[in-house]
């Protein structure tokens, strides 16, 4: 009985170590090697000769800095635009809650490629929504899309309306689950909806916030690709280039599987780093 | 106070549908009038839409979307039930360790599958196949819905199952007779997820894109090149591909929320 039970679980795990593990012993193996498609599938050995190249290059540094300031900044104002919605939507009755939140989901469920042109939409230079509604207000236009520091705030922005309901659902789910009887208590005691949020509310919510805040942000740093390739392609020059969508040009443009393992390890390190600290939480939660 | 909050939750509502009802008005705008002025009247016209279709092929990405789709979902979804399933009931030391290395998939970072998943279509003879965007998928799915599965398991009571293990029913009819009925919530919601994930997919869509295998995804970002944009097909293309999971998303909403919940 048990052990047929436990067979059941075979299959994932092959396909699992397959599909992840195996990838893994690849990516350590060949940024060993000088490979570069182009010269045919001949790697040669070249021991560290890789780790140093990708540790002076200026634009490792810069793609790691990119995908740090999108993930930081643009889960900081997640977290800040969700817990605000969260906290309206919970004062609604139950039935309206639902409908509230349902309309707020919808672009959290759409393509990158998507959200992507929706920016493309919002910032482009000459047919942007957001130029057109300043030009006409205020008759200035702002340089989204061809400044360094704009074209990241635009990327940044798009994602938080993509994103920013995810925080929403989570939250809200945790403000439910605070017992009404012991908010009925404290309003009845005369405390203020200020007091209530900081004596009780937020410390309820502070491991939710705490796990919430670390899976955005592994999601964030690991997984931004596809707003970017479609918005801005990385420009204007190298402003918005990170890490997923330079080992992607790498690999697949330039070929250079050598270098592009290589920036794959830094990746997974940095990825290791996150979830350790994520296990270490989850832990303290319990 | 009350009408506060109404004003500020309507305030959000618009900013967030705003942007979708911006890419529909110019999906029925003429190419011209998009370039031409944002605000100024035009004659509404399917052109756009008939575009996708007959110039840029949507029809066909369409069909290879939806092949992988399936194919993605007959995988995903009988492996991650069966393994949901039997992490939660027959639990062995280590299990812990089998959900930690689940969490760590989900982690990981996808670009750096694509050389090793690349490398083994090519020595399986599947290059130009839709193969190596099906194992993409995978990578995401699988962990994901398994997460949720587990956590709907875990939710489930067990002591009809105690029951019918004394009455002498087997694995087997104790999954089909008894967990499968109760579990099938949460396999619609992981198969929701699954769906969405494969649906909009760009990475490893892009990645192993070929002339015979592009995704819709793909195909629509083919429509933006570094010398022309083609804005009006783009803005169509958006509201097509989007209109399965706004759909989804507001049917099936109550059970997206809680699978967002058990696989985070």
């Amino acid at each position: 009985m048990k052990k047929i039970g436990r067979l059941l679980l075979v299959p994932a795990i092959v396909l699992l170590l397959f599909l992840f593990v195996y990838p893994l012993f690849f990516n350590f193996y060949l940024s060993f090697f000088w490979l570069n498609l182009y010269a045919g599938y001949e790697p040669r050995f070249i021991g560290f000769y890789n780790y140093v190249s990708v540790l002076t290059d200026p634009i490792f540094y810069n793609a790691f800095f990119n995908t740090l300031v999108f993930t930081v900044v643009s889960v900081m104002l997640e977290f800040i635009v969700g817990l605000a919605v969260a906290l309206q939507l919970s004062k609604l009755k139950a039935s309206w809650m639902g409908v509230v939140s349902a309309l707020c989901m919808t672009p959290m469920f759409l393509s990158e490629v998507i959200e992507g042109i929706i920016g493309r939409f919002l910032f482009s230079p000459r047919i942007g929504l957001i130029n057109a509604i300043t030009e006409s207000l205020f008759a200035t236009t702002l340089p989204w899309l061809t400044d360094k520091t704009f074209a990241m705030w635009a990327v940044i922005l798009v994602d938080l309306w993509k994103m920013f309901p995810f925080l929403v659902i989570i939250f809200l789910a945790a403000i439910i689950s605070i017992p009404k009887d012991l908010m009925d208590a404290m309003s009845l005691d005369g405390a203020s909806q200020i007091q209530q949020l900081r004596y009780l509310i937020i410390p309820c919510m502070l491991p939710v916030f705490a796990i919430s805040i670390l899976v955005r942000s592994i999601d964030a740093f690991t997984k931004v690709f596809g707003v970017v390739y479609v918005m801005t392609a990385g420009g204007p020059g190298i402003g918005t280039d990170v890490i997923p969508l330079r080992i992607f040009n790498i690999a697949l443009r330039a070929f250079q599987w050598g270098i592009a393992t290589t920036w794959g390890v830094f990746a997974f390190l940095f990825s290791v780093l996150l979830m350790v600290i994520y296990l270490y939480v989850m832990r303290w939660k319990r | 106070m009350r009408l506060l909050t109404w004003i500020s939750l309507i305030l959000i509502v618009i900013v967030i549908l705003s942007p979708i009802a911006w890419l529909f008005v110019l999906s029925i705008k003429p190419e011209a009038a998009i370039m031409s002025s944002p605000f100024g009247p035009f004659e509404p016209t399917f052109e756009n839409y008939v575009a996708i279709f007959e110039r840029f092929r949507l029809d066909v990405a369409t069909q290879t979307s939806l092949l992988i789709v399936f194919i993605v979902l007959a995988i995903t979804v009988p492996i991650s039930t069966l393994a949901a399933y039997s992490l939660s009931r027959f639990p062995f030391r280590g299990a812990q360790w089998i959900l930690i290395f689940l969490v760590f998939c989900r982690m990981m970072v996808p670009s750096i599958l694509i050389l090793p998943l690349f490398q083994v279509i090519s020595i399986l003879g599947l290059r130009d196949t839709i193969w190596g965007v099906v194992l993409g998928h995978l990578s995401w799915t699988l962990p994901f819905a398994i997460l949720i599965l587990h956590g709907f398991c875990e939710e489930m009571p067990r002591d009809v199952e105690e029951a019918a293990q004394l009455d002498g029913l087997g694995v087997w009819g104790i999954f089909w007779k008894i967990v499968f009925p109760l579990m099938a919530p949460g396999v619609g919601v992981a198969s929701l997820f699954t769906f969405g994930t494969s649906w909009g997919e760009f990475l490893f869509a892009v990645a192993f894109s070929t002339v015979d295998v592009r995704t819709g995804p793909v195909q629509i970002s083919l429509m933006t090149t570094q010398y022309k944009v083609w804005w009006g097909a783009l803005a169509a293309s958006g509201i097509y591909w989007s209109i399965p999971m706004m759909v989804m998303a507001i049917l099936f909403n109550r059970y997206m929320t809680r699978g967002l919940r058990l696989g985070f």
